[in-house]
């Protein structure tokens, strides 16, 4: 016979309160929860434990069933449906972000390496029309002054700084 | 102060008798390896609020909580002609969920949080509003302070209170050892009361 230990009350007072121990087991336990504080307070413990257990999602039985009673191929699509909490498109985001990024930096590299050749086309009055277009004021400073910042003014004549003066006016 | 008593010790094994009570349990095992339905729902039903406290407790969210049991408890019972009756059944899907919802923890790469409104109350009776609101705060501070606890010692402490489970069950769960399960059990117990105090 081994005498009863706190330490093995202690390992034995979850299966006590469960109901789970024999009856003579049980009895000891007691018998020595009775006499000893500090048992009997860890006793209360677990009690106080069991009686908040985490309650259980409603229907998640029904769930469990309703998978293994699908088909393979079912529970692998419902598998990686759930695994991913975004819906599927949102995992491609990225790749068609990379792929709108290339096209535009691509344009953006091909228009700015691209000079419109006049040269290129055949018919004389149109390579005049398409000049005109481009560029309607061909004495004029080009844009690029302008975005550089160099000095404008003095590259302009008296007669286009009369007009600059009045449209400013206005 | 150790009370005494003429019992021999040596042979009990805590958490032993819950396995030896449900002597059911193999019989219904091997009728749902057999194609039994019933049985195997039967298990599902059997196993799921342990399964459900067991993936609270690791991933501390009732919704991914879900997923992981629905994981495991899918795997385990699809898998249920490999379980070799080595240790309860039990303990078997326990080990599994767990594993699921450490699987899921690291999908998620988030830290476990207890939230709040998980923390409802479990206690019946008539409606009573003073203390219902007390039985709320209650079950808060024990889920906060279960919460408060390293993984291991958390775990120990639930499978141990909740399950009822043995250190030898614990430890394969919380993949340590039985020693370490049983002075995780214990560590957990006493820094429970230190924070409930």
């Amino acid at each position: 016979m081994t005498t009863l230990t706190c330490d093995s009350v202690r390992d034995l007072l979850p299966d006590l309160d469960s109901g789970t121990l024999d009856s003579a087991v049980d009895g000891a336990v007691l018998a020595h929860v009775a006499t000893c504080h500090a048992c009997a307070d860890e006793l209360e413990l677990i009690r106080l434990l069991r009686r908040h257990a985490i309650p259980v999602p409603v229907g998640l039985a029904e769930r469990i069933v309703a998978r293994l009673e699908q088909p393979e191929t079912d529970l692998e699509k419902a598998r990686e449906a759930r695994s991913s909490r975004w819906p599927q498109w949102v995992a491609r985001v990225p790749l068609a972000a990379s792929i709108v990024f290339a096209i535009v930096i691509g344009s953006l590299w091909w228009e700015s390496g691209r000079q419109p050749s006049i040269t290129a086309l055949d018919d004389e009055a149109t390579r005049e029309l398409a000049a005109a277009i481009l560029d309607p004021f061909p004495g004029w400073p080009s844009t690029e002054v302008h975005l550089a910042g160099g000095v404008v003014l003095e590259n302009l004549t008296d007669a286009e700084l009369e007009i600059l003066l009045t449209e400013m006016e206005w | 102060m150790d009370a005494t008593a003429a019992v021999p010790v040596s042979e009990i094994v805590p958490g032993s008798a819950a396995s030896a009570a449900d002597a059911g349990e193999a019989a219904l095992v091997q009728r749902a390896r057999d194609g039994d339905a019933a049985a195997l729902n039967r298990l599902v039903q059997s196993c799921l609020a342990d399964a459900f406290d067991v993936a609270y407790r690791i991933l501390g969210d009732r919704d991914t909580a879900e997923d992981a049991v629905q994981d495991g408890m899918v795997s385990a019972m699809k898998a249920i002609s490999r379980f070799r009756g080595e240790g309860s059944f039990r303990a078997w899907v326990l080990t599994i969920v767990a594993n699921a919802a450490r699987t899921l923890l690291r999908q998620s790469g988030r830290r476990r949080q207890v939230a709040l409104e998980d923390a409802e109350g479990v206690e019946g009776g008539v409606p009573d509003y003073e203390n219902d609101i007390l039985a709320r705060r209650r079950a808060e501070r024990i889920r906060d302070a279960i919460a408060e606890l390293p993984e291991k010692q958390r775990l120990a402490v639930t499978l141990r209170t909740y399950q009822g489970l043995s250190y030898r069950e614990i430890a394969a769960i919380a993949d340590c050892s039985e020693g370490a399960a049983r002075v995780n059990y214990h560590l957990g117990v006493k820094r429970l009361k230190l924070i409930l105090q």
